[in-house]
Formats: C-alpha cells, sequence, structure tokens
C-alpha cells in the first residue's frame, strides 16, 4: 500500500517562505533547466554574447582610437621646451642646464634638410630611443637604432622619399650614412623623420626638451644659459577624459542593449516556461521562488553569454586592431586595452542579464495559476502607459546633452553617458505605442499583412522591449554613419592637398616659419617647365592648373635675388609683422579651385583670401588690406589669397611663374608620385602631394559595417523570438489551410515591420541625441548622409523582410506534429 | 477536512459573463474519495481549483482543514499547498529538469525541509509506489503510468491530507487509468480526504460517493454500489 510519507516540520523554525532549502530546490532545478534546454535559449545567449563581444570591442576601440598627440609630441613626458634656431654655442649649456633645473629630461634635436625634387624637407630628428619619456615616440619596426656617428635610421616613406634600404649607404646633409633600421613614431604614423644618434653633431634647426611633472611656476622660471625663451607646450589635459568618455558611453549602450535584448528573449522563454512554472506554483512555491528559478536561468544565460562574448570580442578586437591603425594614425597595443571596463561590462552583463530575467518572471509570477497551467499569458499591460513614462525620460535625456558641451571634464562624463541612457530608456518605454500605428497604416492590407502587424501589437508589450533593441541598434548604426560622414565632410578640405593633387613649385625648400622665396625663371625655362607638367599631368590624365604670384618689379630688397614677392603678413606688435603667404594671382583657372564666380566679386574688392583678421601687405608699401573677398578654406598648399589682375595692373605690379598645380584623375599612388619627384629633382623643381591623413573612410566603413551587422543579427534573432511566440497562430493558420506563401508573407511582414519601426525611432532618436549633443553647431552634422540612412530606413527593413520570407519556408516538423494531434 | 459552502464562481462581465458554479456545498471528510463528473463546461475543474486554492471564488466560503482560505495572502495559500493539498493534473505536470524522487521531494523542500532529509521521505513515497527503480529517472523517462504515479507521490508526499485529482486517468490507457483510481482509493483509506474529477462512470465507481455537475449546480448525487472495485482485482498494473 502506498503512503505518503511523513516527514516531522517542527514548528516555528521552519521560515514561511522556505528558507535556503526551498532556494536550494529551486536552483537546483533553474540550473537542470539551463542545461536540458539552453538550446531553445539559444538566440537569447548568442545575442547576449553578441552585445558582450560589441561592449568589448567597442569599449577598446573607443579607449584605443582617441587623439595620441600627447604621446606623439611629448612621449610621457607632461611638458616640452621648444628652441628655435638655438645658438650652437650654448646648446651643451642649455642641455646641462636644464637638467639640472628639472631632473631628467629627454632632449630631442632638429635639422631639416632639402631633399631634391621634393619639396618638403626630410628632418633629421636626434633622439636616445631609450629616453626617460621617448618610448611612445620612438619604435624600431626593422634593424636596429643607430649606435654611433653616421648611422641612421628613418621611417618607411622618408626611406621610400630618399630611395634607399636598410643596409643601404645614403649621402644626406653633405655626409654619407648607414642605414641601420627602420623606425616609426608610433603615437603618429604620420610622423616622417630620420633618426641619428644622439652624439651626431649637427647643426639644429630646433630643439625640444621634454621634462615632467615640473609646476607651471617652475618651468617658467627656467632659465637658459643661452638666454633663449623656449616656448612651453603642455600635454593636452583631456585626453584621458575623453578616451574614458567613448569608452565608458560604447560600454553603457552596449550593455544596455544587452538588458535588452536579454529581456525580450527571456519574456519569450518565461512566456514558454509558463505551464511548469504554474505547476511550481500548484505544488506550493511562492512569488519569489517563482522568479528565482527564472532569474537563476537568466544568471547562468548571463555569465555564459559573458565568458563567450569577452572571447569573441577581444578575439575580435586583436584582429581589428592591426587594421585600424592606418586609419586612426597611431599604433595599438592590442591589450592596453581597459581592462577594468571589460570586467564591468561581464559583471555587468551578467546582472542586466539575471535582473533581465527578473522582470518577466515577476509578470510570469503574478499571472493565475490556472491560467498559467493551461499557457494563458496574463493580458499585456496599456502600452499608453508605458510612453507616458518614457516622455520625461526622453526629455531628461536631451537636457543632460544639451548642457554637457564639450566633454571635458567628468561631470560631462556624467552628463553624457546619463543623457545618452535616459534618452535610450525613453525610447524604450515609447517605442511600444509607435507598434499601434501599425494597424493604422495597415488597415486595408491582405490578411497576411494584417495578421503579422495585429500580432505585433497584441504582443507588444514583450516585442516592444525587441522593438527597443532593434531601435538602439540601428539608432548607434545611424549615429556612426552621420558623425563619420560629417566628419568626412569637414576634414575632406583638410590637409595639404588633395589625395588626386600635385603640386609642383620653382621654389626651394621654405625655412622653418616662413614662405617658400620665388626663384625667378626665364621665360624660356617656364615654357620648358610648361610642357614638362603638361606630360606630367597627361601621363596622370590630370588638368593642370598654372599659378603664378605677385611680385613687385619697383622693389629690390638687399640680399635677395630677383624680383621681390608680395606677401600677406599680420601684425604681432609695433614694428614686428608674421608673414602668412605669398599673394598669387587671381586667375580665371585659380578662382576654378574655389569655385568662385568672378561675376560675384565686387569691383571694389582687389583681394581674394582665407585668411581672417587685420591684414597687412608686405615689403612695401605697408598696406593694410581693407576690402577683401572671403575664399572658403580649403587645402593648406593651394594659393589661399589672392590678387586681381585688374588690382595688379593698376600698382604696376607683375606675375611670376610660381608652380602648376595638377589635377589627376584618380588619387596619387606612390609610384606617381615618385616618378614626378624624379622629374621634379631633374628639373630643379620640387613636387608635393598630400601628407599622410588619417583614413576617416576606411574608419567610417569599419564602424558602420558593424554596426549595421549588429542591427541586422539583432533583428534576425529578434524577429524569430516573436515569430516563435506566434506559433500558435501560425499553426492555426495551417490548420484552417494558409500555404506556404501566407505563412512567408506573415513573417516577413512581422520582420520588415519591426525593422522599419526600429529604424525610424533609432534614426529620429540618434539625430535628437546629437542635435542636442551639437545645440548651436547643428551644420556640423551636415551633410545628411542619405544613401547610408536610406539604406538603414529602406534596405535593412527589406532584408530583414526577405530573410523572414525565406526562413518562413521551413516549418519545423513540430509544428505538423501539433496540427495533426 | 474540505467544506465548501455556496461557493459561485463568475467569469468576465456584461455579455461575456459565464457563471461557471452556481452554489456549489461540497464537505469530504478524511478517508473519503468524492467524485464529481458532468459534461464538458459543466464547472467540475473549477470546483476543483478552487478547492485547491488555486483560483479565488467569486463567492463562498472555503474551508481546508478548519482554515477558511478567504483572505489569506499569495504567500499563505502557497504553504497551505505545500502543506495540507496534493494536486494531480491530466497531464502529470511533472518538472522535466528533476528526477522522479526530486519531483515528489520538491514541495518538502519549498517548505524548507533539508534536501536530505526530503529526499529520504520521498524515496520512501516512491518505493511504496512500486517505482524504487524509477526514482532517479526523469519524467521523460518514465510511462504515462509511472507518470502518474510520480504526481500521486508528490501530491501526497509530506503527510497532506486533502487530495484533489483533475482527470487523473485522462491521458492513461484504461488499464493504467484504472490502476491510478485503485491508488488514490488505497490513499484516502489512509486518512487523505480526496476529490477526483473524472467523465468515467467505471473509475468513478471507485469513489465513496459520486456527484454530478450541470452548468455549474450539483445536479445529484449518488453512493456506487458494492462489487465495483471487484471488477478489476490485483495489484498495480502496467
Amino acid at each position: 500500500m502506498m503512503t505518503g510519507a511523513k516527514t516531522v516540520i517542527p514548528a516555528g523554525l521552519i521560515p514561511e517562505d522556505g528558507g535556503d532549502p526551498a532556494r536550494r530546490a529551486v536552483a537546483r532545478w533553474g540550473w537542470r533547466l539551463f542545461k536540458r534546454e539552453w538550446r531553445s535559449q539559444f538566440l537569447v545567449l548568442a545575442l547576449i554574447a553578441v552585445a558582450v563581444a560589441a561592449a568589448v570591442t567597442g569599449a577598446a576601440a573607443a579607449f584605443n582610437l582617441g587623439s595620441a598627440t600627447g604621446d606623439a609630441e611629448l612621449g610621457t613626458a607632461t611638458t616640452a621646451l621648444d628652441f628655435d634656431q638655438p645658438d650652437p654655442g650654448f646648446v651643451g649649456e642649455d642641455i646641462a642646464a636644464a637638467a639640472e633645473w628639472f631632473g631628467s629630461i629627454d632632449v630631442i634635436g632638429r635639422t631639416l634638410v632639402a631633399i631634391p625634387g621634393v619639396f618638403e624637407p626630410v628632418e633629421l630628428r636626434s633622439q636616445d630611443p631609450e629616453g626617460p619619456y621617448s618610448d611612445p615616440m620612438v619604435g624600431l619596426v626593422s634593424g636596429r637604432y643607430p649606435a654611433v656617428a653616421n648611422e641612421i635610421t628613418m621611417t618607411d616613406e622618408t626611406a621610400r622619399l630618399l630611395a634607399v634600404d636598410v643596409g643601404e649607404t645614403l649621402s644626406l646633409a653633405g655626409a654619407t650614412w648607414n642605414v641601420v633600421g627602420l623606425v616609426e613614431n608610433p603615437s603618429n604614423l604620420s610622423d616622417e623623420f630620420a633618426l641619428v644618434s644622439v652624439d651626431e653633431a649637427l647643426p639644429l634647426d630646433s630643439m625640444t626638451l621634454l621634462v615632467e611633472g615640473s609646476s607651471e611656476d617652475r618651468v617658467n622660471s627656467f632659465t637658459a644659459p643661452s638666454g633663449a625663451s623656449p616656448v612651453v607646450r603642455n600635454r593636452p589635459g583631456n585626453e584621458d577624459v575623453v578616451a574614458a568618455i567613448g569608452a565608458l558611453t560604447v560600454g553603457a549602450v552596449v550593455l544596455f542593449l544587452v538588458s535588452l535584448v536579454a529581456a525580450a528573449g527571456f519574456a519569450v522563454v518565461a512566456q514558454k516556461r509558463l505551464r511548469q512554472l504554474g505547476m511550481l506554483a500548484a505544488v506550493g512555491a511562492t512569488h519569489y521562488h517563482i522568479r528565482l528559478v527564472l532569474a537563476i536561468n537568466g544568471f547562468f544565460i548571463g555569465v555564459s553569454g559573458s565568458v563567450l562574448g569577452a572571447f569573441i570580442g577581444l578575439t575580435g578586437w586583436i584582429f581589428l586592431a592591426p587594421r585600424l591603425e592606418i586609419a586612426i594614425g597611431h599604433r595599438i597595443a592590442p591589450f592596453d586595452i581597459p581592462w577594468w571596463l571589460i570586467a564591468a561590462a561581464m559583471l555587468l552583463a551578467v546582472v542586466m542579464a539575471t535582473a533581465s530575467a527578473w522582470l518577466p518572471a515577476k509578470t510570469i509570477a503574478h499571472t493565475p495559476i490556472v491560467s498559467a497551467l493551461s499557457g494563458r499569458p496574463a493580458p499585456p499591460k496599456p502600452a499608453s502607459r508605458s510612453a507616458a513614462r518614457g516622455l520625461p525620460l526622453v526629455a531628461i535625456g536631451l537636457g543632460c546633452l544639451l548642457v554637457s558641451g564639450d566633454p571635458l571634464s567628468w561631470l560631462d562624463v556624467i552628463l553624457v553617458v546619463g543623457g545618452t541612457l535616459s534618452l535610450m530608456l525613453g525610447v524604450l518605454l515609447i517605442s511600444p505605442i509607435t507598434i499601434g500605428l501599425l494597424t493604422n497604416v495597415a488597415k486595408k492590407a491582405p490578411i497576411p499583412v494584417r495578421l503579422a502587424l495585429r500580432d505585433l501589437v497584441r504582443y507588444r508589450s514583450r516585442s516592444g522591449a525587441a522593438l527597443a533593441a532593434i531601435s538602439l541598434a540601428l539608432g548607434l548604426a545611424a549615429a556612426v554613419v552621420i558623425t563619420t560622414s560629417a566628419a568626412l565632410y569637414a576634414s575632406a578640405e583638410e590637409g595639404n592637398l588633395a589625395p588626386n593633387q600635385l603640386l609642383i613649385r620653382v621654389g626651394e625648400v621654405p625655412s622653418p616659419g616662413d614662405v617658400a622665396p620665388i626663384e625667378v625663371r626665364t621665360d624660356d625655362e617656364v615654357a620648358s617647365l610648361d610642357a614638362l607638367v603638361a606630360d606630367l599631368a597627361g601621363s596622370l590624365d590630370g588638368r593642370v592648373t598654372p599659378i603664378d604670384v605677385v611680385v613687385a618689379p619697383e622693389i629690390d630688397l638687399p640680399g635677395l635675388p630677383g624680383l621681390t614677392s608680395v606677401v600677406l603678413t599680420t601684425r604681432i606688435d609695433e614694428n614686428t609683422f608674421r608673414i602668412l603667404t605669398h599673394l598669387y594671382v587671381a586667375s580665371p583657372e585659380v578662382l576654378d579651385l574655389y569655385q568662385v564666380d568672378e561675376e560675384r566679386i565686387p569691383a571694389s574688392a582687389d583681394f581674394l583670401t582665407v585668411e581672417e583678421g587685420e591684414l597687412w601687405l608686405q615689403p612695401v608699401p605697408d598696406e593694410l588690406v581693407r576690402d577683401s573677398y572671403p575664399l572658403p578654406s580649403s587645402f593648406t598648399s593651394l594659393p589661399g589669397s589672392m590678387m586681381t589682375p585688374e588690382a595688379m595692373a593698376d600698382r604696376g605690379w607683375e606675375a611670376a611663374r610660381a608652380g602648376w598645380l595638377v589635377d589627376a584623375a584618380q588619387p596619387l599612388s606612390t609610384d606617381d608620385f615618385d616618378r614626378a619627384r624624379d622629374i621634379a629633382a631633374a628639373s630643379g623643381v620640387t613636387v608635393e602631394a598630400r601628407n599622410n591623413q588619417g583614413d576617416l573612410a576606411t574608419l567610417r566603413w569599419v564602424a558602420t559595417a558593424g554596426g549595421v551587422l549588429v542591427a541586422l543579427g539583432i533583428l534576425g534573432a529578434t524577429v524569430g523570438l516573436i515569430r516563435s511566440e506566434a506559433a500558435g497562430d501560425l499553426r492555426i493558420l495551417t490548420a484552417t489551410g494558409a500555404s506556404k506563401r501566407i505563412r512567408r508573407r506573415l513573417t516577413a511582414t512581422s520582420a520588415g515591420g519591426l525593422a522599419a519601426l526600429g529604424a525610424f525611432t533609432g534614426m529620429v532618436g540618434a539625430y535628437l541625441g546629437l542635435a542636442a549633443a551639437h545645440t548651436g553647431s547643428l551644420d556640423e552634422l551636415s551633410p545628411i548622409p542619405v544613401a547610408h540612412l536610406a539604406a538603414l530606413a529602406i534596405g535593412l527593413p527589406l532584408v530583414a523582410a526577405g530573410a523572414g520570407w525565406l526562413m518562413a519556408g521551413r516549418e519545423p516538423s513540430a509544428l505538423a506534429r501539433d496540427v495533426g494531434a | 477536512m474540505l467544506s465548501m459552502r455556496a461557493i459561485s464562481k463568475v467569469y468576465g462581465s456584461g455579455p461575456t459573463e459565464v457563471r461557471a458554479l452556481e452554489r456549489v456545498d461540497l464537505s469530504v471528510e478524511r478517508g473519503e474519495l468524492v467524485a464529481i463528473m458532468g459534461p464538458s463546461g459543466s464547472g467540475k475543474s473549477t470546483l476543483l481549483t478552487i478547492a485547491g486554492s488555486l483560483e479565488e471564488p467569486t463567492s463562498g466560503e472555503v474551508m481546508i482543514d478548519g482554515k477558511d482560505i478567504a483572505g489569506m495572502s499569495d504567500n499563505d495559500r502557497a504553504r497551505l499547498r505545500r502543506r495540507s493539498v496534493g494536486y494531480v493534473f491530466q497531464h502529470f505536470n511533472l518538472l522535466p529538469g528533476l528526477t522522479a524522487a526530486e519531483n515528489v521531494a520538491l514541495p518538502l523542500e519549498l517548505d524548507g525541509i533539508p534536501a536530505q532529509q526530503a529526499r529520504a521521505s520521498a524515496l520512501e513515497t516512491v518505493d511504496s509506489l512500486g517505482l524504487t527503480d524509477r526514482a532517479d529517472h526523469y519524467p521523460d523517462d518514465l510511462s504515462g503510468g509511472e507518470r502518474q504515479r510520480v504526481a500521486i507521490g508528490r501530491a501526497v508526499v509530506g503527510n497532506r491530507r486533502l487530495l484533489l485529482a483533475d482527470e487523473p486517468s485522462g491521458a492513461l490507457d484504461s488499464v493504467n487509468g484504472e490502476s491510478v483510481m485503485r491508488l488514490l482509493r488505497e490513499t484516502c483509506r489512509g486518512g487523505v480526504a480526496g476529490v477526483v474529477v473524472t467523465h468515467d462512470s467505471q473509475l468513478a465507481a471507485w469513489a465513496d460517493r459520486v456527484l454530478f455537475l450541470r452548468d455549474g449546480r450539483m445536479v445529484d448525487q449518488t453512493v456506487p454500489g458494492p462489487g465495483a472495485e471487484s471488477l478489476l482485482a490485483g495489484g498495480y498494473q502496467e
């Protein structure tokens, strides 16, 4: 005979909620569920892993992709003292005095050496790579550092310019050098130089002393024996804060994404387990026990996803880092990442996954037991209630971003991160109500479309979280596209020349702070050079723009050969002027470079210039430029200040050929430049091409592709989750004779509808957030990247719908069994 | 043990209002097995869920072991289910992640009994069910009859005094159905008050009393004649 075993329960000794034994029992079941059913939660686990991987990679990238100007120019020092044209007789004394005054110092000597055929000189730099502050400034690429006199190393670009390899000898600056290695400035890959031993006796054009930890007063009170007054530069103070802002914001945003994704996933998981949880309640489990089961499951999913995601993220970062170095212009140490942030991200992912499982568990726990046993979920809460809570959060988020200004302090860090999170949370809460708009749109749509959209509305308490996750992912992608497009646009006219431009000059290498003197060529020489440039341009399929400077024949300055060119200057004090630029002739061809319509230039304007402020003509007559036509800012080596031919004629001034600008059909290759350099060297002229610039386009490509991929991943997974929730409808449809085509349209509409809504809310949120952060300078967000945003707003929904269509073609065998049962 | 007075249950309101139960009275004493029969929608299962505190009546009084469950907190009701009420479902409703012994021990552990002590009690119960060899098997590895016997074990373990069974043989073949009814009756004979809902009059014949519900009202009751039990001789059959 069966007996119900009697277990004595001492009154008063057992806690009302069952205490630890009950918690252990529930935890055991949670663990068993995780082990047995992890495959059914694979999507949630995968999404958490992807989000953590994105957080880890994003945080590492944000931490490393910022400016490294401080390291590039000061190494690990805090202050640099620059001596211009140091007196050779006092260099040793100045160094010794500085060492005594500051303690540990690093000395960097610089000598500029002209190279035949190349406009920009080569910098010979004497610096001890093992110096106390030099580590971030000098890195060995191959070979070894120069150890004795007449040994030299250089950057690869310099080696290319000088056409020399490691192991060869080189004649430069009147000496013969043995090339013993290749070096670089790891903190600025655009820094081109040749490194020589600190023992090398070179006439220095400038000298920099690096010091650390000295107060401003102590630095200013240093007196060099030579009497020279060095220019003091301090390390930019906000680089760490900016990096921290980037890393924190990326980490916080992506982890918020984790919680949204997890909440969406666990809502579905909890729904699937509704009957089992009802069983548990029927045998006496409390609400707390039921929540604990799901929270423990969430904890294990969180731990698994966190570890897996961190592994993927770190692997991805190690793979990605070397590929980003050229784009951002400095080396990246793959393991120099904010480990504390990675650990925090992993921990937060676990906490958020657990909390995300707890929230739907709370709803499930309050579902009537009878309803739970029969698998009927509780009715959703009205979406309007959620939206009413979301609006204030959006307002608070925008307010924080509005007052944050430039991110320079930790308060701004808090405002930026808090504002971003508040804005996103607000969008999350508002998202469900936007789903209701779909039904209005689809009133007269065919049945599958109408049914799919109504399903989204019916399940919006759960699909809302998914929609918010999609909105956030697409919002991030949109923000990346908008900001990188704006940055690309802003940087398009930066630098010395465009990538396809080659500037050929008749002048020599200028002294530092000076402008190139004009070498006067005879008409025959100019005609010969014209033909040479035409040939060169022809080989590049390019267009030639002759560039002339304004010369004043009546002025003959002692010590300068030939004609005197007119220059624009700015006044420093009563008797001192600083030369800004030559004055060029505003020929129609040159005006074309600025797309300036001659007809729009007022007759009274003799000058056109990109310069601002009070400008003077030099050397004579000392004339204040009173009426000038402003030119848009452009590349720095293009003629930036011009005089009209009419004004020149009035003053009796003439034009002299200064050079030619070749606009090639394609960006110049290194071979193109080398060929031009050789031709120029043979002809006594110099060439200049675009300096190395950070490749924002590559960065944008990487960032955009990454953002879109994450968005697509989340989209695909969440749509899958939502459709699985409505699997019962599919069964009914199938049983009532719906064809595969109808099922496909149903799923495609769900995916496409969610993607379209997500793109809409995401882009609106992105623009709101960016606009709030750029108040007063909204033009920094222009131009609108129409093509990219259209790809997000139209392309993604189409892709999502297409994927949904394809996925819906394969029905699980369980469906047929259920229908047939 | 169980006393229900003037129990009514109304679902919905207005045009969608459904009166599932209309002033139903039911009393079951310890050692007594009562069967409830009636057509679909007559309110049988609703009466059982109210008796088991899974659902609240719209009106009426439910007393279990002398305690009025009206006004009890959710946690008090949960404790009542852990300690006093055992529920057997048509589809067994065992937790798939727990073994047979663990399923039986679950109410004890939820009530704070240490795992080792709870397992010992559970094994004793499983043994008395003739499932000693199956104690450490998961529900997926058990037959339907075995699962329902485990479910009955879970319903009675820990000295619980009220056993409620909703179509306990509904998912079983006739032989296993009879076995389950025999088990329920023997359990009640041990001092447990039992209520079983069934469609099958032959199985209802195992009860001490049979009540008939129609449209939410108690319309009749009868006492099965002697000999019904003798229709099936022998012990448990699979």
